[in-house]
């Protein structure tokens, strides 16, 4: 392997008002390399990379790039000097083609100004997405792509910059196992083409097959860079939370109650769901397991009203109940937590008790009017409870990390009294800490009486914390499994059984 | 210790109270400060200005109509929506107040009573084409405006209805002093305001506005019917365009079918100067008050002063500019916005 | 805009050739003329009387008027959109009173060369060259001298006060051309033949916002202790500075108050008191005029006149019930 060194930051501070975001951080690369950058949520592995991508300014430390002192001062600057950013979330414009997405911004006009060289631009696309051995037409619409089809395009676009550093962030957060494969792949090639590639990912058994060396950082702090072949994955977990968390539980055995508080019959939607049918019993997690778009998160939307389903029934403790509608769903006691919190759970810019009692405000009015003094303290019951880390009840709830934001959608259904509670995505862009407490959490409700779906693409996840499994694939359910004969190659059998 | 939020709202936590309302209204301070210096500096460059007959009739019966008007829209500018229908809505409430008045001789109350009626079912038009249609607000508001304007003119027969003597004490609703001193057309100013601050801040209604303009999305799956909502919203705010063209046909003696087509811009400005965000989720009504005054003291002091007319628009547009943005500067230097 | 004038033209050569092909002589002499007239608005009742002048000619003359105008006397646009689409409809001959004085000479240019003949009302717009049969813009206009009008206003207010004191002019436009004639007309004539009178800075009321003139008059009467006269261009205006008195509860005839045309609420306000007096115009007349220049060129080959004064009179309490002006008044 080659050692040149291509990139190093050393001594790399940034504070934002009243945070220490970075503090003296190191992190180097080499031609060549695959440079893995771990974490938890907040340790500041985005602020590093936006700092080298030119989109905020550092306080202190040195830039150093192909040997010579650079301030990354723009995000135009970082893409002449040859440093490319792949964004967790997608920046492609989804009216345009493959090609027009790759080459925007950078059109060649100079032969016919105003007018766009398309057969030129798409015949530099399709050179480029050969190279990078990926079956894409140049012609297509993005907006038509898959989401792994899409990210591959912006590997693409990344590369067409011609850089020598290449940051991935979470690049696979929502491909399947075989695309992460062809993802891989390609991170390959870059490699042995002697790019720098910065990746940066949550999960942790990714690592081992593809990156050359790990740095952890944990507070803003550097913590340590390991070689990844001399390392495991509790070494890497333990470092990047301070203790070890084991990684491998299956929940306790608890007494089950056999009384059916829910019963799904042939639920079916007009574009995805086939005669989905399951139980849910009292005190009882009920995990959902299956590949991205295998119907979890539309299953659960079509339950609870929010998408309309063209068939099947729900009953409530025997009880057959109509719900047409979120609010129909909530008066039956069904309490959803969407896996975007932020678009679909909470009110960012309101407080604490805002949030807490959004989904019970008449149940703290007289007259009309709202009694503030009740609301606020509930609020404050559920921060004690549910051990909220939050200055006060106060507290907008942007301001709050997001295991805390959980805590604050878990709160609003508790204050709702909802005795369903589905999951999706429970720990999704949690801290594998804080996920231990959403854990312990999870389990606290199901004995106390509480029924859970959980909706998780995370298997070890699924395992942990489930009575029994449920798995989804092309929209229909196709197996229901205990836990205690449950693992992860069986699930995923399921998980694929209809596909080719 | 990385889960533990580091922001700047944690040193609230060290402050004094009146420090910490302070720094959490700073909006409105800074928006009362501007009132204050604007009305010092005009006093100062001429004494006339701050007598109270230009206080009265010069400067607070001007923000009446706009005043009403801002009151009602501020409730639909924090759901996230807009309503372009206020202005022209004010002109088909005042047409069929004039038409019912005039014509079915009704007495004070009556009348008060039609024009709310109207606006609200103006207001409940717009909530169904945005809940059930699914129309963007500005577009549906956009048309329901056309739609007022053209009904207003073809209802008037493109006349003005001349309230005359026939109707007693029409022309008290405005200019009456019931507080000695004070224009009536104030007293419901600010009697309106305060019921819609309570409505806001102390009720179901106000919550969910709130809410809907924060994330409806997330609302609406917390079990909120949020479409029912928006229309209740919505006709609340037309409820104060009837009571501001109530206004206008007191102050005017008549019902003029095209009078009110561009208040509902300046309604609008008067919103956002008072620190209600566009975008929803955050605004008060005493901020919006607060920005109908900063207009007024603005246009009636470059008046007093007599600054050609042009110059006044120009005047007033920077002043918005600048409203919003050191509004902008100051949230991002708080860290409220990304 | 300018595929707008594409349009225009080449449905202006359409229509040429329409019209070449089905002959000019078919015989005006026996059908019913179709005339469009496009004014500066309907909503006004200003219009409406020029609206009732110019039908009732026409019925007389065995002619039909289609009359329309655009919702605010603001809408440049939108009243050139009117005058392409009358133009499109070929109709025997135009009436136009221009809102875009200069904005409208391309327009009007393509109605001659489809050979649509067209007289003006009201306000004349000012392209290159005279009016008259040689004309690409228009016959000739029908008109109220605006400038004299205002000299009018100016005499009547000057002998109200006294020939001293100060003035207020509250104007209902910066652009039209009538609130420009009107304004200056005072102004000019003030300034000429009353030096003792003082003029204040002249405000506006855009678009003759009766509120906007309120709160300007209510101002101004608390700036100027000795304001002794105010002068509205234009109806709206008239009524907000009426109301501004009311509100300050003046004594009446404290201030003079002058507008110009009519209304209900003006006339009212003209009989109590509280309004000194207004300048009313002769819209019957103007409507009527235009409808009979049209008909009378297109039938009989009559050159009518190039520009046609139909008149106004300045009227009070007194004289408002004389026949010759309570022809003109409306309510």
């Amino acid at each position: 392997m080659a050692t040149a060194q291509l990139l190093s930051l050393s001594g790399v501070s940034k504070e934002f008002p009243g945070v220490k975001a970075l503090n003296n951080v190191h992190f180097d690369l080499n031609k060549g390399e695959v440079h893995a950058l771990v974490g938890e949520n907040g340790a500041g592995k985005s602020t590093l990379m936006k700092i080298l991508s030119g989109i905020y300014k550092k306080d202190t430390g040195e830039i150093t790039y192909q040997g010579n002192h650079v301030n990354v001062s723009s995000p135009i600057e970082a893409h002449h000097l040859g440093i490319s950013i792949i964004h967790q979330e997608l920046n492609l414009m989804p009216h345009l083609t493959v090609a027009e997405n790759i080459f925007i911004g950078r059109e060649d006009r100079k032969k016919v100004r105003p007018f766009l060289n398309k057969t030129m631009q798409n015949k530099a696309a399709a050179a480029l997405l050969a190279e990078l051995s990926l079956n894409l037409d140049p012609k297509t619409l993005v907006g038509d792509l898959t989401i792994a089809k899409q990210q591959m395009v912006e590997i693409a676009k990344a590369v067409s910059y011609r850089g020598e550093v290449i940051i991935m962030d979470e690049p696979t957060s929502s491909l399947t196992p075989a695309e992460t494969e062809s993802l891989f792949a390609i991170i390959r090639t870059l490699k042995a083409a002697g790019k720098g590639v910065v990746y940066i990912s949550h999960r942790l058994e990714e690592l081992e097959q593809i990156s050359d060396r790990i740095t952890v950082i944990r507070d803003g702090e550097y913590v340590k860079t390991l070689n990844t072949k001399e390392t495991n994955i509790p070494e890497v977990i333990s470092l990047m939370v301070g203790r070890t968390v084991d990684q491998d539980q299956r929940p306790d055995v608890r007494p089950m109650n056999s009384d059916v508080v829910l019963k799904v019959e042939g639920i079916s939607t007009r574009n995805l769901l086939k005669d989905v049918s399951f139980e849910l019993k009292r005190g009882e997690i009920l995990g959902f397991a299956g590949l991205m778009g295998s119907g979890r998160t539309e299953l659960a939307r079509a339950l609870i009203g929010a998408d309309p389903k063209t068939d099947g029934k729900v009953f409530l403790k025997g009880q057959e109940v109509k719900i047409k509608s979120p609010s129909d769903a909530v008066e039956a006691g069904i309490g959803y937590l969407s896996e975007d919190r932020k678009r679909f759970g909470l009110l960012l810019i309101q407080n604490v008790t805002f949030n807490v009692i959004l989904a019970s405000i008449p149940g703290f009015t007289k007259f009309g009017f709202v009694k503030s003094g009740p609301a606020a303290g509930i609020a404050r019951d559920a921060i004690a409870q549910l051990k909220i880390r939050t200055p006060s009840e106060k507290q907008l709830v942007k301001n709050l990390s997001g295991g805390n934001q959980q805590k604050v959608v878990i709160a609003k259904w508790l204050t709702r009294n909802c005795d369903i509670l589905i999951f999706d995505e429970p720990t999704r862009g949690i801290d594998v800490g804080a996920k231990d407490e959403i854990y312990k959490l999870l389990t606290k409700l199901a004995s106390e009486g509480k029924s859970i779906i959980m909706i998780s693409s995370e298997l070890p996840e699924v395992l942990r914390m489930s009575d029994r499994i449920a798995v989804m694939c092309e929209g229909r359910l196709t197996g229901i499994i205990d836990n205690k004969d449950a693992d992860q190659p069986t699930i995923m059998q399921y998980a694929t059984k209809y596909r080719d | 210790m990385s889960d533990v939020l580091k922001t700047a709202g944690e040193e609230v936590q060290g402050e004094s109270k009146i420090k910490e309302i302070i720094r959490r209204e700073i909006g409105q301070v800074l928006a009362l400060g501007s009132l204050v210096v604007l009305f010092a500096f005009f006093s100062i460059m001429r004494p006339v200005f701050y007598s109270w007959a230009n206080v009265s009739n010069g400067i607070l019966m001007s923000t009446t109509v706009t005043g009403l008007l801002a009151i009602g829209i501020t409730f639909v500018i924090i759901t996230g929506g807009i309503d372009l229908s206020i202005g022209t809505g004010t002109a088909l409430c005042a047409i069929m107040v004039g038409k019912l008045v005039v014509a079915w001789h009704l007495n004070l109350a009556g009348g008060v009573i039609v024009g709310v009626v109207v606006g609200g079912l103006l207001g409940v038009v717009n909530g169904i084409l945005i809940t059930l249609l699914k129309l963007p607000p500005f577009i549906a508001t956009l048309a329901t405006m056309k739609a007022a304007q053209g009904l207003a003119l073809i209802i008037s027969q493109m006349r003005p209805i001349h309230f005359a003597d026939g109707v007693k004490g029409w022309d008290q609703i405005a200019q009456g002093n019931l507080i000695p001193q004070i224009p009536n057309g104030v007293t419901i100013l600010f009697v309106g305001a305060t019921i819609a601050s309570i409505i806001l801040n102390r009720t179901v209604l106000g919550r969910y506005t709130f809410a809907i303009g924060s994330n409806s999305e997330a609302t609406k799956l917390s079990g909120v019917k949020v479409d029912r909502w928006l229309i209740a919203i919505y006709a609340l705010c037309g409820i104060y365009v009837g009571l501001a063209a109530v206004m206008l046909t007191s102050r005017l003696g008549s019902a003029q079918p095209d009078l009110g087509l561009g208040y509902e811009l300046e309604a609008i400005a008067a919103v956002i100067i008072g620190g209600t965000s566009i975008l929803g989720g955050k605004g008060s009504i005493r901020g919006t008050i607060i920005g109908a005054l900063i207009m007024s003291v603005l246009i009636n002091g470059l008046r007093i002063l007599e600054l050609q007319q042009e110059w006044q628009y120009v005047v007033v547009g920077i002043v918005i500019i600048f409203a919003v943005w050191s509004d902008n500067v100051r949230r991002r230097r708080a860290g409220d916005v990304s | 805009m300018k595929n707008k004038k594409l349009i225009t033209a080449v449905v202006a050569l359409a229509t040429l050739g329409l019209v070449a092909s089905t002959g000019t002589v078919a015989r005006a002499a026996d059908k019913t003329l179709k005339l469009e007239l496009i004014s500066k608005g309907e909503t006004h009742q200003f219009w409406q009387a020029v609206k009732k002048g110019a039908v009732d000619q026409a019925t007389k003359m065995n002619a039909t008027v289609h009359f329309q105008g655009p919702a605010s006397e603001t809408m440049i646009d939108k009243q050139l959109e009117m005058l392409d689409a009358a133009i499109a409809t070929a109709p025997d001959a135009i009436g136009y009173a221009a809102l875009g004085t200069t904005e409208s000479c391309s327009h009007l240019a393509a109605a001659n060369k489809a050979g649509i003949p067209v007289y003006m009302f009201d306000t004349a717009a000012k392209c290159t060259g005279a009016l008259g049969t040689s004309s690409t813009t228009a016959l000739g206009v029908a008109y109220t001298n605006s400038l004299a009008a205002g000299a009018l206003a100016a005499d009547k207010m000057a002998a109200l006060i006294g020939g001293k004191g100060k003035v207020l002019v509250v104007g209902h436009s910066q652009t039209n051309q009538t609130g420009i004639d009107r304004r200056d007309g005072f102004i000019n004539e003030m300034k000429k033949k009353f030096p003792k009178v003082t003029l204040l800075p002249t405000q506006y009321s855009e678009g003759g916002d009766a509120q906007k003139a309120q709160d300007i008059v209510a101002t101004a009467i608390v700036a100027n202790k000795d304001l002794k006269g105010i002068y509205g261009t234009n109806e709206g205006v008239s009524i907000g500075a009426g109301q501004a008195f009311k509100a300050a509860k003046l004594n009446l005839g404290k201030i003079k108050l002058i507008g110009f045309d009519s209304g209900a609420q003006q006339i009212a306000n003209i009989k109590s008191g509280l309004q000194s007096g207004a300048i009313t115009q002769n819209p019957i007349g103007i409507g009527a005029k235009t409808v009979e220049a049209l008909v009378n060129y297109v039938r009989n080959k009559t050159v009518p006149k190039t520009l046609i004064d139909t008149g106004f009179y300045y009227y009070d309490a007194k004289t408002i019930t004389k026949p010759e002006i309570a022809a003109d008044l409306y309510n």
